[in-house]
């Protein structure tokens, strides 16, 4: 049986799980991963005290219960498969270099911060910075995908440099701030700010956006190679309407404070309309 | 009363001219004694090597620059937390650790005193605040003079107070020394991004020249015999063809006594803008003619260091080569300060001709009693390096593997494929990295075993891998307790802050008050720091 991890009451401070992932429970029993250090805000606790262990360790890690003030659920995960059955913290899959996590709920601030690799799929919502950098680092997420079929908080992306931040909703304010590369798409658009000094990124919006100053309008066109990343989001499960695949995207080019050679690709209604 | 007996270890203290002999060290309330009871503790050396407590004469630890360093650093400083214990205090590590961390890990490494070079007076209570916070070792810092407006405006107009302005600058700050910071070239470059061509450029606006300035200043220090003498960062710093210029420094400084430091950086030939090559063998033949000077290499380790320096102009320089993220701060009428993240790579000619000048400046032939170990941490390397460069001054063979990784191109410009086969031996080290530095810091009773010396101790295994060994120390005692027992920490305490005192006409604040009240924002009544708590425990080290 799969090693579950139940949660058994709502922990008295934050506590920080990564200690847990596929990698580090494999081959080991319930009653072995119970005992395992974990810190509970300035604490270190036994894993038994805070969660119902069943099952032994294989590939796959599955969490359940109130997992609200679990953070770095699968943080620095190097492979494997992690499935969070509800919502979990802050940080999940911050800094993971492979492997998938699932989350069949919401997911807190920083998820799948500077993710290096790998697959972090959210059923519900992410809350700020899903995929950015953390403050201070330059050069934040450098590869892999973040899917998340709801709506994502401020930030996410930002300081991106490589990898793909798919939100099926909405991204709030200042979605790519200080992206370097990589791609931000938000099906049902982005709030305002978005791409603020964005050296190389590309930033999709679904929706229409008025860019910030620092972009000028370039082209309207039908993008090759969006088509072929909107249809990974389609095997990726979200929802991609058949109108965005071969409707029109207008092309704003900036931030001009960063040489303008980043891009807001943002989807034409009209087209949609006529069409 | 704690006694202690460590017994059958070889005491290599070369201050008292002992090397490798092997005898007990008794040590009693903090001393080095003759002879302890028989309840005393005993440490069973045999086979372990025992030497003074480190003394590191050059880094860089506390003050508003490495509080600037570490918030320029985060990303380095959260991949190496240290979790509170019962004993410890939470931190993190990385190039620049936070306070706490600081004192475990020089504790950790067998150090028990170290220096902050480099301490804007402004930013006093800054640094003595952090430096209490900095536990086990003891601690001391030199405060910037050298683009000092108020003390060039006494220097230009040959005030008979320059003297008493600078003990009183002492007294009003904690400070241990003074530091001298590309003199005058800080000041040029914050009044119009100006650099120094020669120690004779006019700085705009005070009439004053490098060279008064460090002339003036040094004399001032020699005079007023504090413990330690002028502390040098010389004009130039990394700028090929800046040998002459350091050589022309100490040419000003001749027959006074002053310390160069991050020689290193000072000793390149060629032209500015142009291809460097080493001077070392040039500055090595000055030092070796005068006895009065004394230098710390600023060895730069390849790898990750973050460059933290009050030469503002530098950081400037290096921030259009690397392109990353920086930090500039003026201080104001004082100095400046740079901050640019940097990482040494051994295939980069220019680092691997530092790296090779650094060695050379080690193994040409100097007196290790002049020419003393630091990395300038964290400019070259961090202090947690100071054991693999130790290793590369004991092992000719680990040298040479070292050496065939670097930069061909760059080492064939060096000494060091000129069949260079010294080694270090233990007594050297120890003269490298505490005798002479206590010696030079005019710290009597550090670096050295004798009887009535500081209870700084550590106990090394022998082992071959020289690396090792000075990674991790056996025993580490400071002031007669036993702090660290293989590896771990086993007591928390605080060090002392040392302090340099030397006496001064009173009236010199008369002098002084105007000149302040022209520049600072800041009242010369608040200017002193007058909290007590901010300077204890301490241990003033008077003029001679």
């Amino acid at each position: 049986m799969t090693l579950t991890l139940t949660a058994l009451t709502s922990p008295p401070a934050r506590v920080d799980l990564s200690p847990l992932v596929p990698e580090t429970t494999r081959g080991r029993s319930a009653i072995e991963v119970a005992g395992t250090a974990i810190r509970c805000g300035r604490d270190r606790v036994g894993v038994g005290e805070l969660f119902a262990v069943s099952g032994y360790g294989t590939d796959e890690l599955v969490l359940r219960g109130e997992l609200g003030r679990i953070d770095r659920i699968g943080a620095g995960m190097r492979g494997g498969r992690l499935r969070v059955e509800g919502s979990c913290g802050d940080h999940v899959g911050a800094r993971m270099t492979g492997g998938e996590i699932v989350i069949d709920g919401d997911a807190g601030a920083f998820a799948g911060a500077e993710l290096r690799g790998g697959l972090v799929r959210i059923e519900g919502s992410a809350g700020a910075s899903a995929g950015a950098g953390y403050p201070g680092t330059r050069a934040g997420m450098s590869g892999g995908e973040i899917v998340i079929a709801g709506d994502a908080g401020q930030e996410a992306g930002a300081a991106m440099r490589r990898g793909l931040v798919a939100i099926g909703g909405r991204a709030g304010d200042g979605a790519g701030l200080r992206m370097l590369a990589g791609t931000v798409i938000a099906l049902r658009g982005v709030g305002a700010e978005a791409g603020m000094g964005n050296k190389r990124g590309s930033i999709v919006s679904g929706r229409p956006l008025r860019p910030l100053p620092g972009y000028a309008r370039a082209v309207r066109y039908r993008p090759p190679a969006l088509a072929l990343q909107l249809r990974r989001l389609r095997e990726l499960g979200l929802e991609v309407p058949d109108a965005m695949l071969t409707g029109a995207w207008t092309r704003w080019a900036g931030d001009r404070l960063e040489l303008s050679r980043g891009e807001i690709l943002i989807f034409d209604e009209e087209e949609v309309a006529a069409g | 009363m704690t006694e202690i007996r460590i017994t059958g270890g070889a005491i290599h203290d070369p201050a008292n001219e002992v090397d490798g002999e092997v005898r007990d060290l008794c040590l009693r309330d903090g001393r080095i004694v003759d002879d302890v009871g028989a309840q005393a503790r005993t440490i069973d050396a045999r086979g372990m090597v025992v030497m003074p407590g480190g003394v590191d004469i050059h880094a860089h630890i506390a003050g508003p620059k490495v509080t600037a360093a570490r918030r320029l650093l985060s990303d380095d400083r959260r991949d190496d937390p240290i979790d509170r214990t019962e004993l410890l205090r939470s931190g993190t590590g990385g190039l620049v650790p936070s306070t706490f961390a600081t004192g475990y890990r020089y504790s950790l490494l067998g150090y028990t005193t170290v220096v902050e070079a480099a301490a804007p007076p402004l930013a006093a209570r800054h640094v003595l605040a952090e430096l209490r916070d900095t536990p086990m070792i003891d601690k001391a810092f030199l405060i910037l003079m050298g683009n000092n407006q108020v003390l060039f405006e006494l220097i230009r107009d040959g005030s008979a107070h320059l003297r008493d302005a600078i003990a009183w600058w002492l007294q009003a700050t904690g400070g241990y020394g003074v530091k001298l910071v590309n003199p005058g070239g800080v000041e040029l470059f914050k009044q119009s991004n100006g650099v120094i061509e020669s120690l004779d450029d006019t700085i705009a606006g005070f009439a004053v020249t490098p060279r008064q300035v460090i002339e003036a200043i040094g004399s001032a220090v020699d005079g007023l015999g504090l413990p330690h003498p002028v502390h040098v960062h010389a004009n130039n710093l990394g700028v090929a063809g800046n040998a002459a210029t350091t050589l022309d420094t100490m040419r000003t400084l001749d027959g006074r006594q002053a310390h160069f430091a991050h020689l290193q950086f000072h000793s390149y030939g060629g032209e500015p803008g142009g291809p460097m090559r080493s001077r070392a063998p040039e500055l090595l033949e000055h030092l070796a003619a005068h006895p009065e000077f004394t230098v710390d290499v600023g060895q730069v380790m390849f790898g990750d260091a973050v460059t933290t320096t009050a030469d503002a102009h530098v950081s400037t320089v290096l921030r259009d080569l690397d392109g990353g993220k920086w930090l500039n701060h003026d201080t104001e009428v004082e100095t400046g300060c740079g901050i640019v993240p940097y990482t040494y790579q051994a295939g980069n000619y220019v680092h691997a001709l530092q790296w090779g000048i650094g060695l050379e400046l080690f193994l040409l032939g100097g007196d290790p009693w002049q020419v003393m170990l630091s990395t300038d941490h964290p400019n070259g390397g961090s202090f947690l390096s100071y054991p693999k460069l130790i290793r590369l001054l004991m092992d000719r063979g680990y040298r040479e593997d070292q050496l065939g990784r670097a930069n061909r191109r760059a080492i064939r410009r060096t000494a060091l494929l000129d069949d260079l086969d010294r080694e270090y031996t233990l007594n050297e080290i120890a003269i490298i990295t505490r005798a002479a530095p206590a010696r030079r810091l005019g710290l009597r009773d550090k670096g050295h075993l004798g009887v009535g010396a500081d209870a700084d101790v550590t106990i090394y295994h022998d082992r071959e891998d020289r690396e090792e060994m000075f990674s991790t120390p056996r025993y580490v005692i400071q002031g007669g307790e036993l702090l660290v027992e293989d590896g771990d920490l086993r007591r928390v305490q605080d060090g002392l802050l040392l302090s340099g005192r030397a006496p001064f006409d009173p009236a010199v604040a008369e002098v002084l008050e105007p000149l302040f009240g022209e520049r600072y924002t800041v009242a010369f009544d608040h200017y002193p720091v007058r909290d007590p708590a901010l300077r204890e425990p301490a241990r003033t080290v008077e003029a001679s």
